[in-house]
């Protein structure tokens, strides 16, 4: 790591968050590997290729000063919904969604890139704002930012993301300082427009569904239920201790749609069972953990800690969503388990996200020396 | 200092924040521990099961249907494999249905068709039309089902809703041939090798969409011309719920099909999603097991089949009767060498274009199962029982007035010939039936009839083949329904006085094809019959083997007649009514038959029965029997119609079965060809074009 410890650095990188990084991305290979043996692509070898550009990305992430993000920040939420109308207009979909723009043989996919790239902007924003987000408007004010682009992701349609993104709009402005009052009152109108939208049918059937075979998967077995019922066959039948490294059999046997992805989670719990599940859970307790601790070292930085929860809060997102959709307590939405799902615009935006921590580790500002 | 004030306020507020936010997540990491534990500990057992059940599928465990084969091992009937290409359409998406669940890749689709288009030999176009096509015609059923589940979503927006079923599959190459099917099966593609530039690796393709079905079809080596010994497979319609099975209909493909289909297995195993079976996961019923058919081996010729059937064709084209049978048998072993049954069709081919009476007439067979009045050709079977019971010497004279009163009736001899006195010779040589019936009265009728039945008339064949017109037999395995009239005279204790006349030159009893050559058959080998034989031994699929060995029935008359017998026989064709039978090497045994049956305008069952060689101490290889039913013409004489074509029959089989010469110079063809020299010599000096059986054709040797 001394190569990453050039001498204007100030401090050294967290490498347990950097191990941690790499084991669970490496883990996650084997599992694709796995979930794809014997299909017409195996997603392992493309990640692994994945891994190496992400690695990249990581490496500049942590190169780059956070503080210099700030004179960008404007350009930076521009282009973030200039990419998402682009994608709505001329996007390349599947399956009634459209949410990649090809650049060649590749595909690049907006919605990740706003994931990160608006974190860097609400931090800024709530930085400036620092006053104003304690009073209710300012907090609404805060709510618009981001809603807008959030509001443009669930159109794609992908609810996943956009709920991500509010997801993270709530831990930061939390974290910056909004009452509880206000949140609570802001969550509340918004509950309600929520209901209302549903009963005006501006919510997607097939997202409705969604909710409703949560509650309970029978109610269209050929459906949307489809993915919940069979997920949950695969990974109850792992049992305790799993059916064995390749022996899957929902799994290779066709009956898991988007395994490779959204439900790569069945793999481990049909192969390694609930031990290997929750070995899982605990690599990812082990990186949220590191994340955390960039968070408290930088509670002096207003503009690193915003920015660290904000990655904290997504990943944690992330995993909650996605591995409570696949064991069935959470509506199935597009949101990939970061670092093992399959796809590269992920894998490169969290190793992204990462190396923004390391960055922030090197470079915050302590009060003292500030 | 109030602001430092304000940055530890706000310090200590961010720690709680933090905390809010790390116990949520802790706890919501904590219900997710919890729920794998839930879903994995507690129910894991009951899911794993229930997971099991709901993909558990039946197994196809069809029985492998046996092989039939000629005496030299050749295949008669056997099973081809071949597969249908079949593409699941549900594939393709398409506006009637949305949320396909895979898409293929547009571009490896187009990929896809090509490999199969050039595996198979077509266009890639014709294989994208042919979807399109399919596509098109099941846009109504997708839409639906479509609009059917729509309906049930309004009737019950939370209930469970069910998908009408669409047939997606399409098949996309009928029966193409297994091998061919090979590289659809394990699709293989040439890629370049990264490793070793240059050099191309063959790595495993994915086909989506694209299967293969197994499926097996009935091959029958002979065809048409093994129709009624070797049977054919039907598809009876199913009862409902249940899989359209092949059954064997007539010959031995119906008398033996529990022992050619053996009994299918019950499995079941764990399927995917794909239907396909995953491996080690078929649990096979232990009181259904697969037991695949076994392969019978039978006592026909393939080469004898095709010579007795060509002949039966030709016969069938020539005179155009009603039907044809020929039987080659082996007297000492009653093995079945040859069965000819003339109309036929191919087994494999369909009967649509066919009226009822030509399907009828197509699928009888008329060598096991035909009955009819055999006429003439049972006057050798009258004589060797008279000599039998002591009751006539072949010395004994007879004397034919051209008629007998019997009863009310009188019988006369064929048109009305008189045939003055003659030996028993004579009468043979003559078919003289004025004599036959005055020895039979001789005889009697208690004796004649148990004479007859000594010779199996009336006996069960007990062979594995069965016809479209099945023979109802009662419980003394005697025919009964159609014939019943007829036969029931001889199933009587004794022949009645009018009857018995009639019964000893063949006419009011009914027999098969086979009985009579059986018969003769006990003549040529020394006076034993023989059980018939088709079956030699059954080769079962765990390759344990039931011989059938040939079986004596009851010695019938004693080898002293029997050679009697067969002189006369000889001399019938050296200078009586057979004399256009015999053949160059070898002396030959034989016997003409004209029944004249009782249908207006008058027809006849012309016959000729004989065996060669016949010389005696020899052993007889071959009895032959030509039997046609209604020939058209002018030509119906026995001698003249069946003789011929025993004739080039027995020329055939001896080479066929190398057999050496009895008769190198031919003394025989000789004798019968002056024989004939002399008759038309006769016939232009009378200007009688009447029919051989009445002329005065050679003098009757006195034989002490």
């Amino acid at each position: 790591m001394t190569m990453l410890t050039p001498n204007n650095l100030r401090r050294g990188i967290d490498v347990p968050l950097v191990l941690i990084t790499y084991a669970t991305t490496l883990f996650g290979i084997l599992m694709l590997y796995s979930a794809t043996l014997g299909d017409r692509v195996n997603y392992a070898k493309s990640q692994v290729i994945w891994l190496v550009i992400a690695s990249v990305a990581l490496i500049v992430g942590s190169l780059i000063d956070y503080n210099r993000y700030g004179r960008w920040t404007r350009h930076l939420y521009w282009l973030n919904i200039g990419l998402l109308v682009f994608v709505k207009l001329k996007g390349h979909g599947a399956k009634g969604a459209v949410r990649w723009i090809k650049f060649g043989a590749f595909q690049f996919q907006p919605s990740e890139f706003a994931k990160v790239g608006l974190i860097i902007c609400l931090a800024y924003y709530l930085v400036q704002r620092r006053d104003e987000i304690r009073k209710f408007w300012g907090l609404v004010r805060s709510f618009f930012y981001i809603a807008i682009p959030a509001a443009i992701i669930v159109e794609q349609p992908d609810l996943g993301t956009g709920l991500v993104v509010m997801v993270v709009w709530l831990g930061m402005v939390f974290v910056a300082g909004a009452k509880g009052k206000h949140l609570a009152i802001l969550l509340l109108s918004v509950s309600l427009l929520f209901g209302v939208a549903w009963r005006l049918n501006v919510i997607k059937d097939y997202q409705k569904m969604r909710v409703i075979v949560l509650f309970d998967p029978e109610a269209d077995k050929d459906g949307a239920g489809y993915h919940v019922a069979q997920a949950r066959i695969a990974i109850g039948s792992g049992g305790t201790w799993g059916k064995g490294y390749l022996k899957s059999q929902s799994v290779r046997g066709g009956f898991i749609p988007e395994k490779q992805t959204d439900f790569i989670y069945t793999t481990i719990g049909e192969e390694l069972g609930f031990f290997g599940g929750l070995f899982v859970l605990f690599l990812y307790l082990i990186l949220l953990w590191r994340g955390g601790t960039v968070i408290i070292a930088a509670y002096e930085d207003e503009l690193g800690k915003l920015m660290a929860t904000g990655i904290v809060t997504m990943l944690a997102f992330h995993i909650v969503v996605n591995v409570g959709m696949n064991i069935g307590i959470m509506p199935v939405t597009g949101v990939p388990l970061p670092l093992i799902s399959a796809g590269g615009s992920n894998l490169i935006l969290i190793f992204f996200a990462i190396g923004i921590l390391q960055s922030i580790i090197k470079n915050r500002r302590d009060l003292i020396f500030g | 200092m109030a602001k430092i004030g304000k940055n530890r306020r706000h310090s200590a507020n961010f720690k709680v924040r933090t905390q809010v936010i790390a116990g949520t997540f802790c706890g919501l990491f904590l219900s997710l521990g919890c729920r794998l534990a839930y879903l994995q500990i507690l129910h894991g057992e009951t899911i794993r099961e229930e997971a099991r059940k709901g993909r558990l599928g039946k197994v196809d465990m069809t029985a492998r249907r046996g092989s039939i084969y000629d005496r030299h091992e050749i295949a008669l009937a056997t099973n081809e494999v071949l597969g249908d290409v079949v593409f699941n359409c549900s594939l393709i998406p398409s506006e009637e249905k949305d949320g396909a669940r895979f898409i293929p890749h547009q571009k490896d689709f187009a990929l896809d068709v090509k490999y199969i288009a050039e595996k198979l030999g077509v266009s890639p176009e014709s294989i994208t039309q042919q979807i399109t096509k399919h596509l098109a015609k099941i846009a109504p059923a997708i839409a639906k089902a479509k609009a059917d589940l729509e309906r049930q979503k309004q009737a019950n927006p939370n209930g469970k809703w069910r998908s009408l079923p669409v047939p997606y599959q399409l098949i996309v190459a009928k029966d193409v041939a297994w091998e061919k099917t090979e590289p659809i099966r394990n699709p293989v593609e040439e890629v370049a090798d990264k490793s070793n530039p240059g050099a191309l690796k063959k790595e495993k393709k994915l086909l989506e969409g694209f299967n293969v079905v197994e499926k097996t079809r009935r091959l029958y080596a002979m065809g048409e011309e093994a129709l009624h010994v070797i049977g054919r497979l039907n598809t009876p319609e199913p009862k409902p719920g249940e899989q359209p099975k092949e059954r064997g209909v007539m010959g031995l493909e119906q008398g033996l099909e529990e022992v050619l289909h053996g009994s299918d297995g019950k499995a079941s195993a764990e399927l995917d999603n794909l239907k396909r079976v995953f491996l080690n996961t078929i649990k096979i019923d232990e009181k259904h097991p697969k037991r695949d058919g076994s392969n019978i081996y039978t006592t026909i010729d393939q080469e004898i089949q095709h010579l007795v059937m060509s002949e039966a064709q030709r016969l069938q084209a020539d005179f155009h009767p009603k039907g044809v049978s020929i039987v080659v048998l082996d007297p000492y072993t009653g093995d079945l060498l040859g069965l000819a049954s003339t109309p036929t069709i191919d087994p494999t081919a369909p009967q649509s274009g066919m009226t009822a009476d030509e399907r009828e007439a197509a699928l009888t067979d008329r060598c096991a199962t035909y009955l009819l009045e055999p006429g003439s050709v049972l006057k050798t079977l009258t004589i060797a029982a008279g000599l039998e019971l002591g009751k006539i010497t072949p010395g004994d004279t007879y004397f034919c007035s051209g008629g007998l009163v019997v009863g009310n009736k009188t019988i006369h001899c064929d048109a009305g010939k008189k045939h003055k006195l003659l030996t028993i010779l004579g009468i043979l040589q003559h078919s003289c039936n004025i004599g036959s019936a005055q020895i039979g009265q001789h005889i009697g009728g208690v004796d004649l009839r148990m004479m007859f039945e000594k010779f199996g008339i009336c006996d069960n064949l007990e062979l594995p083949i069965t016809s479209k017109r099945r023979m109802e037999r009662d419980e003394q395995g005697r025919f009964s329904p159609e014939s019943r009239r007829l036969s029931k005279k001889i199933d009587q204790k004794t022949l009645t006085s009018a009857d018995l006349p009639r019964v000893s030159f063949g006419h009011s009893v009914m027999t098969t094809p086979i009985h009579v050559a059986l018969a003769y058959g006990a003549i040529a080998n020394g006076g034993a019959l023989m059980k018939p034989r088709l079956v030699t031994k059954i080769v079962a699929a765990d390759g344990s083997v039931t011989e059938i060995k040939p079986i004596k029935v009851r010695d019938v008359v004693s080898p002293k007649v029997s050679e009697e017998v067969t002189e006369m026989l000889r001399a019938v064709v050296s200078g009586g009514t057979g004399r256009r039978s015999a053949i160059t090497g070898y002396q030959v045994a034989g016997k003409t038959g004209t029944a004249r049956k009782h249908t207006t305008p008058v027809t006849y069952t012309s016959s000729f029965v004989g065996f060669a060689p016949a010389s005696p101490n020899v052993k007889t290889r071959a009895v032959i029997l030509v039997m046609v039913d209604e020939p058209q013409g002018v030509l119906t004489h026995g001698g003249d119609v069946a003789g011929p074509a025993f004739c080039k029959i027995a020329k055939k089989v001896m080479e066929i079965e190398r057999v050496s010469k009895d008769d190198p110079n031919s003394t025989q063809l000789a004798m019968a060809k002056k024989s004939i020299n002399n008759s038309e010599k006769k016939q232009v000096a009378r200007g009688d074009d009447a029919g051989d059986d009445n002329d005065e054709v050679v003098k009757p040797r006195r034989r002490q």
